[in-house]
Parts: structure tokens; C-alpha cells; sequence
């Protein structure tokens, strides 16, 4: 190894570092809220076949098992579809109430508030935290939330 | 006048298959929400409610025991078939929608209505045919 090419692996090598550390601070947030999703236009709700808006805080996207990917236009749909084969739920993203951010399913907090109006009425809300959540109602978790279907 | 009486109840109640899901108790669609599932399921029970007023119209007029049997075994299927598309299409299932606490039970009312008449009509007329052949 001659002394230009350590020279040049000395400048490298931080700017690959930096490269690296540049990517690990873009994607810190989608890997502590779970990655974004976008919803494809006129996607149609896997419960009631209605088009999911992809704006909408209540769409929520299913990965089932057998690598099926569903999308619904409100919480409660996507709670509906899935009440009696839960096991089939393989990765779950919702959209959190409070920032709109997509977030883990499985992990975030479901709130049943009638003030709520959600595309299919069934005024269900996703939240990240279970603080912002009680500011709502009474938080249920992801298998709690299976229960708020009224 | 067994054929008249069939007939004229059974084109009511097609009548009001036809009209519950667009103007009387409307699906959720014609209430301000997006089309869905519910929307297909109306426009399928309007085509079954004209089917059931059309047997309705011929069992009016018909004079004969087959004429009963035939067109209240229509009838009978197209009642069976409202009671079953629903379940078959889709509709919104959150209690607060709609079609889930209007269209749809007076749908179940209607379907469960033309099943009882007809399948009535239907074992009737058989006795009808014996008196007939007598």
C-alpha cells in the first residue's frame, strides 16, 4: 500500500462515515414510528370497499401472513376484518391521531372517543403514546382495541 | 282470487325492496358518504325487488295452481336472495352507518316477508292442482 493510497482511503473513510451517519439521522424517525406508507391512489378499503383516502388519519395498513398487503379506510374496518383471525395480522401500521405519522399497529394505543368522526363511524383513534391517548379517552392496547367495537 | 291476493301482497313487497335503499331508509352513499360496498348492495336489491314485482304482476293474473306454483318459487328465490346479498356484497358494519341500523334490517324484514309468502303460495298451489284435477 503505497502513501497516496492510504491518503486517500484517510478521506474516504470519514466521508463514508459521515454518508452513514447522515442516513442513520434521516431514517431515526421512521425507525422509531415504524415506516411511512403510501397508500396507492383508489386503493379501495379491504372491508367496506370504500376508497381509502390516503390522507385520512384512520387508514391503516395490514400485512397478513401469507404476504398480503390490505389497506382500510378506518381503524375500526381494519379491526372488524381482522376480529376473529388475528393471528393472520402479520405487520400492522396506523396512523398516529396526534402527528399523523404511521406507526406500529401492534404497539400503539387505541382510544374509542364518539367526538372522533372517522370515515366509517367508528370513531376509533390510534396514538403513539398512551399519554396523548388518555388526553382522549381511556387508552386500550392493540388486543384491548379488538373490544372497542361498538 | 288466492293468485290475487299472493300477488298483490308480493308486489309490495317488491315494491318496497325497490324503494327502501334509494328513498325510503337510503344506504350510506345517499346519505353524504363515498360509494362502497353498501351502494352495490342497493343497486343489487333495487334489480331483485323489480324481479320480485314482475312475479308479483304474473301471479296477479295468472288463474292456474302452476302459474301460483311457478312464480311463488320465483318469488321464493328472489326473496332468498334479498335476505342473502347483503351477506354476499357487503355493507358497513359500525352500527352508527346507515345502512347498518336502517337499510339493512328492513331489508332482512322484507326478505324474510317475501320468503314466508311465497313458499305459502308455493305449498299451496300444490293442493290447489290436486282440487284442480279433481
Amino acid at each position: 500500500m503505497t502513501p497516496r493510497d492510504i491518503n486517500g482511503l484517510a478521506l474516504r473513510v470519514p466521508g463514508m462515515a459521515a454518508a452513514l451517519l447522515l442516513a442513520a439521522i434521516v431514517s431515526f424517525p421512521s425507525l422509531l414510528h415504524g415506516q411511512s406508507v403510501a397508500v396507492p391512489q383508489g386503493t379501495k378499503c379491504g372491508e367496506c370497499g370504500m376508497v381509502v383516502d390516503e390522507n385520512s388519519k384512520f387508514a391503516s395498513e395490514v400485512t397478513t401472513k401469507d404476504g398480503k398487503d390490505l389497506f382500510f379506510c378506518d381503524i375500526g374496518d381494519m379491526l372488524f376484518h381482522f376480529r376473529s383471525d388475528r393471528e393472520k395480522m402479520n405487520n400492522v401500521r396506523v396512523r398516529d391521531y396526534a402527528t399523523g405519522e404511521w406507526i406500529d399497529g401492534k404497539k400503539a394505543w387505541y382510544v374509542l372517543n364518539r367526538k372522533i368522526p372517522t370515515p366509517m363511524s367508528w370513531s376509533i383513534a390510534a396514538f403513539a403514546m398512551e399519554s396523548s391517548a388518555k388526553k382522549r379517552g381511556d387508552p386500550a392496547d392493540f388486543n384491548g382495541a379488538f373490544k372497542l367495537l361498538r | 282470487m288466492m293468485n290475487r291476493i299472493f300477488g298483490a301482497i308480493l308486489f309490495l313487497g317488491g315494491l318496497m325492496v325497490l324503494l327502501v335503499p334509494r328513498f325510503i331508509l337510503p344506504v350510506c352513499e345517499y346519505q353524504g358518504y363515498n360509494p362502497m360496498a353498501c351502494s352495490h348492495t342497493a343497486l343489487a336489491e333495487m334489480f331483485v325487488g323489480s324481479l320480485v314485482m314482475a312475479a308479483a304482476t304474473g301471479l296477479f293474473f295468472s288463474r292456474s295452481g302452476e302459474g301460483l306454483r311457478w312464480l311463488s318459487f320465483t318469488a321464493l328465490a328472489a326473496g332468498i336472495s334479498v335476505l342473502w346479498i347483503p351477506e354476499a356484497i357487503g355493507y358497513c358494519h359500525s352500527g352508527r352507518m346507515p345502512c347498518n341500523y336502517g337499510t339493512i334490517p328492513v331489508l332482512r324484514l322484507l326478505g324474510a316477508l317475501i320468503v314466508l309468502l311465497s313458499l305459502t303460495g308455493f305449498l299451496l298451489s300444490f293442493r290447489r292442482e290436486k282440487r284442480e284435477i279433481r
